[in-house]
C-alpha cells in the first residue's frame, strides 16, 4: 500500500514538475500543502489570495486534491474546503480565467473517485462552473443512485443539452422522476410520447412528476389520461394547448366539481378569450361561483385586462350579485385602492360580512366622503370596524369628529368619538370630554387621558377626588396624561400638593408610583410605614431604588414583590456580587417554583464562577422548570465568563445540563448539548499536588491538595477551589481569613503562591485564634504581598513579603512576573520563625529574643518601644493556634499546601 | 346528511353546500356543559413533523375552531409520542403517517401545518396545495429562492391560502425593541426619521444569532437508528451517510437543509423589517458578506451582511462577536433614529406616534381567512419575499463575495454559480414537485 502511494506521488510530481512552479517558486505539491494548512481561509481576501494560487497551477492542484483525498481517511473538511472554495473563485469575476482549467481537475478528480459521497461532491462542485465540455460527465451520471438529481440538473441548467436527455428519456434508464423534472424544465415537448408510455405503468412515487411535466410540455395528446390522472396538472396543461382548444378545455374544466380545479381553469380561460367574453366569464363567476373561484376570476382579469377595464364591469352588474359576491367586489376595490364611493358607502349599511367589509374598504381606500361615513357609523353596529378604519386613516378628519362629537346622534356615537379623539390626541376636544367626565361618562372618563393637557391637571384631580371608585384608574391615568410633559421632579411636587388638600389622598399613592421620580419614591416611602395603601403603591414602582423595599416585603413572604425583585435586581446597574447574593436569597426565599426558576435563570446573566455554583446547585431541584433554568444558566455563564471555573465543577455541572437538555429534547437543544460538549472537550481537569517522596517519609500531611478546602474553614466564599488552587476573590461581605481545622504550635508548613493581579496582599497567619487580627492576637502574620507593585511605593521594612508583621523585616526579594508560581516554606518553633522563599531564606528570627520577651508595652501603655512598629502584640506568645491565610483582597492563588507537626515539644 | 365545512371548501357544487349546513339550534341537545360546535363549522388540521415545533403547544393543540386529526413523521417515537400526547390532550386517536403524501392526501385534512425541516417546507407546501389544502407553514419558508417562487405560483393557481408561521410584524414584543413593532411602523411611515433607512440586526441592537447553530466537519457515519426513516428524512436532500447531528435538534447546521442562525432567526427578524420598511413587494438589489470561509456542508459563522434596496435603505446584520461597539440605533434615518428598547431621538416621541394613523389593519386569524377565503397578511408572497433575503444571504454567504440581484426577474446579476443556487438539484422522485 505504501509502495504504491509513494509512487502515485512520485509520478505526480513528474507530472507537476513538468507543470512548472508559481510566482513564488512552488510546485502545485507545495502550493496544495500551503492552501490545506491555511483553510478555511479566515476572510475574503485571504480566501481569494489562496484560491488564486490553487486555481492558477489547475488541473494539478486540483487533482492532488482529489487524489489526497482518498488516501487521508476520516479527515476531509480541508479538502472540501479548498476545492469548494476554488469552484467558488473561479465561478466569479476574478477567477473566471482558470474556470476550464479547475473543471478538468475536476472531471479527472470525477474519473478516479472511489467513495460515491466524495464522487457526489465533486459533481455537485463541477455543476457551479459547467460548460459544454462537462456535458459528458454529467450524462454518465444519470444513472448514479446517489449523484443523478445532481448530474440531471447540471444538464438541465446547461445550454444545447436538449439532446442529451433526450437520449436519457429514450433510454428511460435513468430515475424517471428525476427525467421527467428535466422534461418540464426545459420544455422538451418531444418527450411528450415517451412520458405518456411511462405514465400508465409507472411506479406511484413516480407518477406525480410524469403528471407534471406533462403538464407543461404535454399537448392534445396528454390531455385525456391527464384529465382522469392529475386534474391539477391538467388544468396547468390547457394554458398551453392551441387558443381555440386551450379555451375550450378551459371553459370545460370550469364545470368541475373541484373549486382548486375551477381556479386553475380561470386564468387559461381569460388568456384565450377575447376582453368581452372574459369579462362576460368574470361575471358569470360572479354571480354564479364560490369565492375561491370568484377571487381568481377577479384576480386573472385584472392581470390580462386591468382594472380599468374590470371596475365597470363590476360595478355594472354589482347590484344582481349575492352578497358574498359583493364583499368579493368591495375587497377588491381596497385591495387596488380604487375609490368607489357610489358603491361603497351603501354598501356600509350592508348586515353580516358586507357591510362590515364594506367599512374595511372606506379605510383602505379614504377619501372625504367615506371618513365622513365612517364617523356616523361610529353610532351604528359597525362602530368595531369602524374604528379600526378610522384609527388608520390617513386623511386629517379631526373637523369631522369635533363636528359629530358636538352633535352626536346617540350616546354610542358620542361615546365613540371621545374613544377616537383620545386615541388621536385631539386636544381640541378637551371641553367636551371634561363636561362628559364631570356628568360622570365613563366612556368620557376613559377618554380624558388622551385629551387633556397641564392645564387640565387640577379639574382632572377635583374629578378623583370625587370618583366613584370604579373610576379611580382611569381618573389616575388621565392625572398622569395631563402632567406627562413635565419634568419627574415638578409632577411630584404638583401631585404632593394636590394630595395635601384632598380628603383620601390614596387615591394620589399610585400616580406618584407611576412618576417614578426619587422624590415619589421618597414620599412614599414616608407614607407607608403608616399607609398600607403607600406601601402597595411603593412597590408598583419601577425605580431601582425600591430594591430593598422590595426585599423587605418578600422577607415577609410577599411572593409577587420577590419576583419583581428578581427582575429589578437582574435589570439594574447593580455590582455583580451584589445581584449574585441577592439572587441566592430570592432562591432561598422563592415558595413557588415559577418563581426560583426566574431567580436561578437571572443567575445565568452574571459571568462569575460563583455564579456558576450557585446555578449548580439547582440541577437537581425537584422542580423540572427550576432545572432547566438552571441548565440554561450554567450553559450560559461557562460560555461567557472569563473566570476560572474548577473542572470537577464544570464538568459535573454541565454533564447534568446537558442531560437535562438531551431529556428534554425541544427544538434546539441539541444545540445546546453541542455547545455544552465543545466547552467540556476544551475544560482541561485540575492538576492534583501530591507529597514528594521525602515529604512521606518524615511524615508530612496534605492540607490542600487541588481537589477540596476540607482541611478548612472560614470565608468559603473569598477562598474557592479553582482547578487545583486555592483561589482568593474578592470578600464580599465575609471575614477574608481561612484556617486551617487543627491548631498547631511546632510546624514546618510550606506552599505554592502565585499573585494574578498586582498588589495582592494576604498573609499566614501563626497561631491564631479564629476572627482576629492574627497580626496582633495571634503569635503574627507573615506577609504575603505584591511589594514590587508600585502602589506598595511607600512601604515600611517590616511590611515587605515575608515579614513578621511589625515585628521583624524579611529580606527584600523580587517577586516572579504575575502568574508564575513560587515555593514558600515556613518553620516554626518555639519562638523561632523562619521564612524561606524559592529556598532563599528571608526571615530568620526569635520573636521572643527580638522583642525581648514584650509582645505588650511594660507599662500596659497603647504603645510598645519594644516592636517595630509600636504596637502591642499581645498574642505573640500563644502556646498554639490556626494557621490561617488573612485577605485582604483578590488576586492570589495558592496551591500545594502541606504541614509536617512538630508537635508542643519546644 | 350534512355536508362537511371541508368539502364546502374544497369540492364545487356552486353555493349548494351552503344551504345544506344545518342551524346549530338542530345539535342544541346534545351538549352537556361543553359548547357543541357543529363538524361543519369546524376545520382540521394535520401536522407534518411532530419531533420538534410541531409538539410546541402552540401548535400541538386542538379546539372547536380546528381539530387536529392526523400527525406525521419519519421517527416512529416521534410519531408513537404523537398520538400518545393526542389521546391524553384531546382524547382523541390521531391519524398517524409515515408518509407525508398520504397526510396531504387525506381527505379529512383541511389544513396542512408543515413543521418538517425546511428543506422539506417547498416541496410539501406544492403537493398540499395542487391536494386542494390549505398551509400552515413553519418558518423558514424555504430554503431556496426557486422552491419560494413554484410555492408562490402553487398557491396561486390552485387558489389555497396560506401562511407563514413567524409574528413578530404582528403582536408579540420585537425582541430589542422592546414594543411591537406597530409604533416603529408609524414612525417610519411618518417620514419623521427621513429616508433611506438603515436597520442592524445585531447584539449590539437585541437580536442573537444563535451562532452556536452550526454544522459539525468530518462526520463519521453512524448507523441509523431503527426507528428513524432516514431515506425518508433526507427526501429531496442529497444523500449523506447517516450521523445523528444531522437531524432532527441540530440539522440547522447543514447547508442541506437550512442555514444555521441565519436561516433560523433570520426570517422572524428580517420580515418585521421589510414590514416596516414598505419592502413586502421587492427584494434587496445588492447583498454584501464579510465572513470566513464557509464549509460546503457544515454551515460556519459570519461578522456580517449588509442588504441593500435599490433606494439606499440598509439591513446590516451583525454576527455575534462582531456587534458595533457602543451605543448603535436599530434604526437609522437622516433625521432620527431609534434605539434598542424604543430610545430615541425623537422628542416626545410617544405623543407624536399616537397621534399618528394605525398602520392599516390586517387580516391575522387564520382559521378566519381560511373560512372566508381572505389572504393571511403573511402570505405566501410576503413570507417569499422576507425568505429570499434570508436565502439570498446564504448564497452570498456559501460563495464568499457580493451578489447583486434583480427584483423583477428573481435572479442574480452577473454570477451564474449565484444563479445556480436558485435552484438546487433534488433527489428523484423528490425533484418533480418544485
Amino acid at each position: 500500500m505504501k509502495k504504491i502511494f509513494s509512487l502515485l506521488i512520485s509520478v505526480l510530481l513528474l507530472a507537476t514538475a513538468a507543470y512548472g512552479q508559481d510566482a513564488r517558486g512552488r510546485v502545485p505539491e507545495t502550493i496544495v500543502n500551503d492552501v490545506l494548512v491555511a483553510m478555511p481561509a479566515p476572510d475574503a481576501s485571504r480566501f481569494a489570495a489562496d484560491m488564486k494560487d490553487l486555481a492558477a497551477s489547475a488541473p494539478t492542484t486540483v487533482e492532488l486534491l482529489c487524489k489526497r483525498v482518498a488516501n487521508d481517511g476520516t479527515k476531509i473538511a480541508r479538502y472540501q474546503y479548498a476545492l469548494s472554495g476554488v469552484v467558488a473563485y473561479v465561478s466569479g469575476a476574478s477567477g473566471s480565467n482558470h474556470r476550464a482549467r479547475v473543471a478538468e481537475g475536476l472531471r479527472q478528480g470525477i474519473a478516479t473517485a472511489k467513495d460515491p459521497t466524495f464522487r457526489h461532491f465533486l459533481l455537485q462542485q463541477l455543476r457551479l462552473i459547467a460548460s459544454q465540455e462537462d456535458i459528458a460527465t454529467f450524462q454518465a451520471y444519470a444513472e448514479d443512485p446517489e449523484a443523478a438529481g445532481t448530474a440531471i440538473s447540471a444538464l438541465v441548467d446547461l445550454p444545447g443539452t436538449e439532446a442529451v436527455l433526450m437520449e436519457l428519456v429514450n433510454e428511460g434508464k435513468a430515475p424517471k422522476a428525476q427525467l421527467a423534472a428535466a422534461v418540464a424544465r426545459k420544455g422538451l415537448k418531444e418527450a411528450e410520447p415517451a412520458l405518456l408510455a411511462w405514465g400508465p405503468v409507472a411506479a406511484a412515487e413516480d407518477k406525480p412528476a410524469i403528471c407534471h411535466a406533462l403538464g407543461r410540455i404535454g399537448s392534445e395528446a396528454s390531455a385525456s389520461w391527464l384529465m382522469t390522472e392529475s386534474p391539477a396538472d391538467y388544468a396547468v396543461l390547457l394554458g398551453n394547448l392551441p387558443g381555440d382548444r386551450a379555451l375550450k378545455a378551459a371553459q370545460g374544466l370550469l364545470k368541475s366539481d373541484r373549486a382548486d380545479l375551477r381556479c386553475a381553469a380561470v386564468p387559461v380561460v381569460v388568456a384565450n378569450a377575447p376582453a368581452k367574453a372574459g369579462l362576460k366569464t368574470l361575471a358569470d363567476i360572479m354571480k354564479n361561483d364560490v369565492r375561491p373561484v370568484r377571487n381568481a376570476a377577479l384576480q386573472a382579469a385584472t392581470d390580462a385586462y386591468g382594472t380599468q377595464a374590470v371596475a365597470p364591469v363590476l360595478t355594472k352588474k354589482y347590484a344582481s350579485w349575492s352578497d358574498d359576491a359583493k364583499t368579493d367586489v368591495l375587497n377588491w376595490l381596497g385591495t387596488h385602492g380604487i375609490r368607489c364611493d357610489q358603491v361603497v358607502i351603501p354598501a356600509m349599511a350592508a348586515d353580516g360580512e358586507l357591510g362590515q367589509t364594506a367599512v374595511k374598504v372606506a379605510g383602505q381606500v379614504g377619501g372625504p366622503l367615506c371618513g365622513k361615513a365612517l364617523v356616523a357609523c361610529l353610532g351604528t353596529n359597525k362602530a368595531v370596524p369602524a374604528m379600526a378604519a378610522l384609527k388608520s386613516y390617513r386623511e386629517d378628519l379631526s373637523q369631522e369628529v369635533l363636528a359629530a362629537l358636538a352633535a352626536p346622534k346617540n350616546d354610542a356615537q358620542r361615546e365613540n368619538l371621545m374613544y377616537l379623539a383620545s386615541a388621536k390626541h385631539m386636544t381640541a376636544a378637551a371641553p367636551t370630554v371634561i363636561e362628559q367626565a364631570s356628568k360622570g361618562s365613563a366612556a368620557a372618563i376613559r377618554a380624558l387621558r388622551g385629551v387633556v393637557t397641564e392645564s387640565d391637571a387640577d379639574v382632572v384631580s377635583t374629578l378623583l377626588v370625587h370618583a366613584e371608585d370604579a373610576q379611580v384608574p382611569a381618573l389616575q391615568e388621565a392625572l398622569l396624561a395631563a402632567l406627562h410633559t413635565q419634568r419627574p421632579d415638578d409632577q411630584t411636587a404638583k401631585v404632593k400638593n394636590l394630595l395635601t388638600s384632598a380628603p383620601d389622598r390614596s387615591r394620589f399613592y399610585p400616580v406618584l408610583a407611576r412618576i417614578g421620580s426619587d422624590e415619589s419614591v421618597n414620599t412614599l416611602r414616608a407614607f407607608s410605614a403608616k399607609e398600607p395603601a403607600a406601601k402597595s403603591a411603593l412597590l408598583t414602582m419601577k425605580n431601582p431604588a425600591i430594591l430593598p423595599d422590595l426585599l423587605a416585603a418578600a422577607r415577609e413572604g410577599d411572593e409577587r414583590s420577590l419576583e419583581r425583585y428578581i427582575w429589578m435586581l437582574s435589570d439594574s446597574h447593580n455590582e455583580p456580587d451584589f445581584k449574585r447574593l441577592g439572587l441566592a436569597e430570592a432562591i432561598k426565599l422563592a415558595k413557588s417554583p415559577a418563581i426560583r426558576a426566574v431567580a436561578v435563570d437571572k443567575l445565568g446573566n452574571i459571568p462569575q464562577m460563583k455564579a456558576f455554583l450557585l446555578a449548580g446547585k439547582s440541577l437537581d431541584d425537584r422542580n423540572a422548570d427550576v432545572r432547566m433554568a438552571a441548565a440554561s444558566a450554567v450553559k450560559r455563564i461557562a460560555s461567557k465568563t472569563t473566570e476560572e471555573i474548577n473542572y470537577d465543577d464544570l464538568k459535573a455541572n454541565l454533564e447534568k445540563a446537558s442531560k437535562l437538555f438531551r431529556t428534554r429534547g425541544w427544538a434546539d437543544d441539541g444545540y445546546a448539548v453541542d455547545e455544552i460538549n465543545k466547552m467540556l472537550l476544551e475544560a482541561k481537569p485540575s492538576p492534583r499536588s501530591v507529597l514528594t517522596e521525602e515529604e512521606k517519609a518524615q511524615g508530612f500531611e496534605m492540607l490542600f491538595d487541588g481537589t477540596d478546602l476540607s482541611k478548612w474553614h472560614g470565608d468559603m466564599e473569598g477562598y474557592t477551589v479553582v482547578n487545583g488552587t486555592i483561589s482568593v476573590s474578592a470578600n464580599y461581605g465575609a471575614t477574608g481569613n481561612l484556617y486551617t481545622n487543627k491548631e498547631y504550635r511546632n510546624f514546618i508548613y510550606r506552599f505554592e503562591f502565585c499573585f494574578m493581579e498586582e498588589g495582592v496582599n494576604n498573609g499566614v497567619g501563626i497561631r491564631t485564634p479564629e476572627n482576629v487580627d492574627a497580626a496582633y492576637h495571634g503569635m503574627c502574620e507573615l506577609q504575603i504581598l505584591d511589594h514590587d507593585a508600585p502602589m506598595y511605593a511607600d512601604l515600611r521594612p517590616y511590611q515587605v513579603h515575608g515579614s513578621i508583621y511589625g515585628i521583624v523585616p524579611a529580606k527584600r526579594i523580587k517577586h516572579k512576573p504575575l502568574g508564575e508560581w513560587s515555593t514558600e516554606e515556613i518553620i516554626v518553633e518555639g519562638d523561632h520563625i523562619t521564612v524561606k522563599v524559592n529556598g532563599e531564606v528571608i526571615t530568620d528570627a526569635d520573636v521572643r529574643k527580638v522583642t525581648e520577651g514584650h509582645n505588650v508595652a511594660p507599662d500596659g501603655a497603647k504603645v510598645n518601644p519594644y516592636t517595630i512598629d509600636g504596637h502591642n502584640h499581645p498574642g505573640m506568645f500563644n502556646y498554639k493556634g490556626h494557621i490561617s491565610f488573612c485577605g485582604h483582597g483578590a488576586g492570589l492563588k495558592i496551591r500545594n499546601v502541606r504541614i509536617l507537626d512538630l508537635g508542643y515539644k519546644k | 346528511m350534512a355536508e362537511s365545512r371541508r368539502s364546502f371548501l374544497k369540492k364545487a357544487g356552486v353555493g349548494i353546500a351552503a344551504v345544506t349546513i344545518l342551524p346549530r339550534h338542530v345539535f342544541g341537545a346534545m351538549g352537556g356543559n361543553k359548547k357543541y360546535v357543529a363538524p361543519s363549522d369546524q376545520l382540521t388540521r394535520g401536522i407534518i413533523g411532530v419531533g420538534g415545533i410541531g409538539m410546541s403547544p402552540l401548535h400541538f393543540a386542538s379546539d372547536d375552531k380546528c381539530r387536529l386529526v392526523a400527525v406525521c413523521d419519519v421517527d416512529q417515537n416521534h410519531l408513537d409520542r404523537a398520538v400518545e400526547a393526542g389521546k391524553k390532550s384531546f382524547d382523541t386517536t390521531l391519524a398517524a403517517y409515515h408518509d407525508w403524501r398520504d397526510l396531504v392526501h387525506d381527505p379529512n385534512v383541511d389544513i396542512v401545518h408543515i413543521a418538517t425541516p425546511s428543506h422539506w417546507h417547498g416541496i410539501q407546501a406544492v403537493e398540499a396545495a395542487r391536494a386542494g389544502k390549505d398551509i400552515f407553514c413553519e418558518k423558514p419558508m424555504t430554503r431556496t429562492i426557486g422552491e419560494g417562487q413554484k410555492v408562490v405560483e402553487a398557491v396561486a393557481r390552485y387558489g389555497r391560502i396560506f401562511r407563514l408561521d413567524t409574528w413578530f410584524r404582528f403582536k408579540d414584543t420585537f425582541y430589542g425593541l422592546g414594543t411591537t413593532v406597530e409604533p416603529l411602523k408609524k414612525l417610519v411611515d411618518s417620514g419623521l426619521l427621513g429616508w433611506p433607512l438603515t436597520v442592524r440586526i445585531s447584539g449590539a441592537t437585541g437580536f442573537a444569532w444563535k451562532f452556536f447553530w452550526t454544522g459539525k466537519e468530518d462526520l463519521q457515519p453512524q448507523p441509523v437508528p431503527k426507528e428513524l426513516d432516514y431515506d425518508m428524512w433526507l427526501g429531496p436532500a442529497p444523500f449523506k451517510p447517516y450521523h445523528p447531528h444531522r437531524v432532527h435538534q441540530t440539522f440547522r447546521g447543514y447547508w442541506d437543509y437550512e442555514s444555521g442562525g441565519l436561516g433560523d432567526m433570520g426570517q422572524h427578524y428580517i420580515d418585521p423589517v421589510q414590514y416596516i420598511l414598505g419592502k413586502d413587494d421587492t427584494f434587496p438589489v445588492q447583498v454584501e458578506v464579510d465572513a470566513p470561509q464557509q464549509h460546503p456542508d457544515a454551515v460556519g459563522t459570519w461578522r456580517s451582511i449588509t442588504y441593500t434596496y435599490e433606494d439606499g435603505c440598509k439591513i446590516i446584520l451583525e454576527g455575534e462577536g462582531y456587534e458595533s461597539k457602543g451605543k448603535v440605533p436599530y434604526i437609522e434615518g437622516p433625521k432620527g433614529k431609534v434605539y434598542q428598547g424604543f430610545e430615541t431621538t425623537i422628542p416626545n416621541v410617544w405623543d407624536v406616534i399616537n397621534a399618528l394613523p394605525d398602520p392599516a389593519p390586517r387580516q391575522t386569524d387564520f382559521l378566519e381567512c381560511v373560512k372566508n377565503r381572505q389572504h393571511f397578511a403573511l402570505d405566501e408572497i410576503i413570507g417569499h419575499h422576507s425568505a429570499t433575503v434570508v436565502n439570498m444571504g446564504a448564497c452570498a454567504l456559501r460563495l464568499n463575495r457580493t451578489l447583486h440581484f434583480d427584483p423583477a426577474t428573481q435572479r442574480f446579476v452577473g454570477d451564474e454559480a449565484a444563479n445556480l443556487l436558485i435552484n438546487q438539484p433534488m433527489r428523484a422522485p423528490w425533484a418533480s414537485m418544485i
